[in-house]
């Protein structure tokens, strides 16, 4: 008997340890670039400034990297001890994409990170600027084989299932590769990387301009972030567009769970702003709504209509009866008949067999469930719309608040007055916790609304999970809280420390705190030399 | 003319390469020590069946062999 139980506290382990890794993921994505673009500007005019930039959030950038890597680890792991049958069911496709990453990471990306910190003294100018673009690049293709292994499990693509070994197995990589869910997901998520990088330069930088420290080299890497940031925004809020659109093509059910879509309505749809999405009722109260906003967003038309919960559970319901039919026939063919009309008949339905395991949590029979117990089935294909439809809607009000906070730095630093603004520094410093918001809001948007899918529309989570008992995954649960709790508290520690010592932690004489050869960087006039000469 | 292996005199590139070559000797000899052979469950088929069916197939109590 699958435990209940198990299957929650296994997923609520997962989201916890994911969430966690994400708070330092996007920070390398996106630090790992600024130093790249840093370092340019050192190669390219020899100031000396912007190598002390590049070392200086270089450090910052190695401390959150190796946090990431410990909190990534176990993630891996969890696929073995609490999805089991996951693992087996799909382990020969998603494997591949998870193995490729840890030998990219393993053999790029550690690699030119060892050569990065180490590799000052030894490496030409050049060398080391090639080095750091590597870790740039290897730490982005690392995301790239994390987000196909993802996506895969969003889009199954390229892919079959085996009624001999009872498994997934792969077809065709190169739709795994260039599975279009994966390619939306990748761009969106490590542009929100270079916003979160972005965000910290630029909310660091305006801390030390708002004391008065440390000018020239925090309007320096003010105006690398602003510059960066600007078009990073800009290019998560097209791809998140796009990244819509893709899940409105392949994961209806999402769409309408973050739209609190529970009608089909006349194309094109609109858009609800705000509203308390009510899934008993299946209604949205005090709903705000603008007009075809999102018929326009999730299908580039005036005239397709984007489906809503009650026709999807009614589609849904008629897939689950063809799924009965595949289930009974692969009873058959586990059983020996395998007849040339069985297998072939088997494979006509096999696309609904996952529809057909849905019932295994309602029916104890799936081949003789009940109209009542398919209807509950049916209804639990949507996830929970509340959590989405709100987690949606902080995401993208974060991403609207960035977007505002770099165009009005960049238009500051056009000006060479950003160091004078006091409400744009305090606005920087204070949006500081808005990637990581955006970005966590982002994951459950993502991951909630693939339920009730460990492998959309092939594998029902609660057959995912480990044959354990709930007591050890509490076990697991407890310590990976206690430990990852310890990781941020050690990450916070060292990052407030390090960003409050400034430049002055890299020991050059040249900075705040070095008070005895103390020779601050001199200001850049306002109006006179622009701040970067290339 | 350069020989296509010119670059392997600069230091950095040899370094680099004993980087690379200690890393995949490391790998090598932990393939070697703890996965030798693909790691198949043991009854992997049979069990996904049970948890998928709900009732082990006489026909098919096998052990699965590694491919």
């Amino acid at each position: 008997m699958i435990s209940e139980e198990v299957v929650d506290l296994s997923r609520l382990q997962f989201a916890m340890t994911a969430l966690y890794h994400f708070i330092f993921i996007p920070l390398t994505l996106g630090l790992a670039f600024l130093l790249a673009i840093m370092e340019t500007v050192y190669v390219m005019t020899g100031q000396q400034v912007y190598k002390d930039m590049t070392k200086f959030w270089g450090k910052l950038f190695g401390i959150n990297f190796a946090l990431g890597v410990t909190t990534g680890l176990t993630m891996e792991f969890q696929f073995g001890t609490n999805w089991a049958y996951y693992s087996h069911y799909v382990g020969d496709i998603f494997g591949a994409p998870l193995a490729i990453e840890g030998l990219m990471a393993f053999f790029l990306e550690s690699t030119f990170i060892g050569l990065f910190f180490f590799g000052w003294e030894r490496l030409t100018k050049k060398q080391h600027l090639a080095v750091t673009w590597l870790v740039a690049l290897g730490s982005n293709m690392s995301a790239l084989w994390i987000l196909i292994a993802n996506g895969w499990m969003q889009n199954p693509v390229g892919a079959e299932f085996n009624f001999e070994t009872m498994r997934m197995e792969l077809t065709d990589f190169g739709a795994l590769l260039l599975n279009p869910v994966a390619q939306v997901k990748f761009v969106h998520t490590v542009a929100a990387g270079y916003v979160t990088g972005s965000v910290f330069v630029l909310a660091i930088s305006s801390y030390y301009l708002l004391k008065k420290r440390d000018v020239g080299f925090a309007r320096r890497s003010f105006a690398i972030a602003s510059a960066f940031g600007l078009a990073s925004v800009l290019s998560v809020i097209v791809l998140g567009d796009e990244s819509g659109y893709e899940v409105g093509d392949v994961q209806k059910a999402k769409l309408a769970a973050i739209e609190a879509e529970w009608h089909t309505e006349e194309a094109p749809a609109s858009f609800t702003l705000f509203g308390f999405p009510n899934q008993e009722t299946m209604r949205t109260d005090y709903a705000v709504k603008i007009p075809f906003v999102m018929g326009i967003i999730a299908t580039r038309s005036l005239d397709k209509q984007v489906i809503g919960i009650h026709d999807l559970i009614d589609q849904h319901e008629g897939r689950i009866r063809n799924g009965m039919v595949a289930y009974s026939l692969l009873e058959k063919l586990r059983g020996g008949e395998k007849t040339p009309e069985n297998i072939a008949a088997f494979n006509d339905v096999k696309k609904d067999l996952g529809y057909g395991l849905l019932l295994k949590k309602y029916s104890p029979d799936v081949v003789s469930a009940t109209d009542v117990q398919i209807k509950e089935a049916a209804k639990s294909t949507i996830p929970h719309v509340a959590p989405i439809f709100w987690s949606f809607r902080i995401m993208v009000a974060s991403g609207v608040i960035m977007l505002i906070l770099f165009a009005c730095a960049f238009y500051a630093v056009a000006r060479r007055n950003e160091h004078r603004k006091t409400w744009l520094l305090k606005f920087a410093l204070f949006s500081l916790p808005l990637p990581w918001i955006a970005g966590q809001t982002g994951w459950i948007v993502a991951e909630s609304g693939r339920q009730p899918w460990s492998i959309g529309e092939m594998l029902p989570t609660h057959l995912s999970a480990s044959s354990i008992s709930t007591g050890d995954v509490w076990g697991s649960l407890i310590a990976l809280i206690v430990f990852y709790s310890g990781l941020l508290v050690i990450e916070m520690y060292l990052m407030i420390r390090f960003a409050r010592l400034g430049p002055s932690s890299l020991h050059t004489g040249r900075y705040h705190f070095e008070k005895e050869t103390k020779t601050e960087l001199p200001v850049v006039p306002d109006t006179a030399t622009p701040i970067i000469t290339a | 003319m350069n020989s296509p292996f010119s670059f392997l005199k600069h230091r950095l590139a040899k370094e680099i390469a004993l980087i690379l070559l200690i890393k995949l000797t490391l790998l090598m000899g932990i393939k070697a020590l703890w996965f030798d052979a693909p790691t198949v469950p043991k009854d992997g088929t049979v069990e996904m069946s049970q948890r998928l069916l709900g009732a082990t197939p006489a026909s098919l109590k096998l052990e699965e062999t590694p491919r």
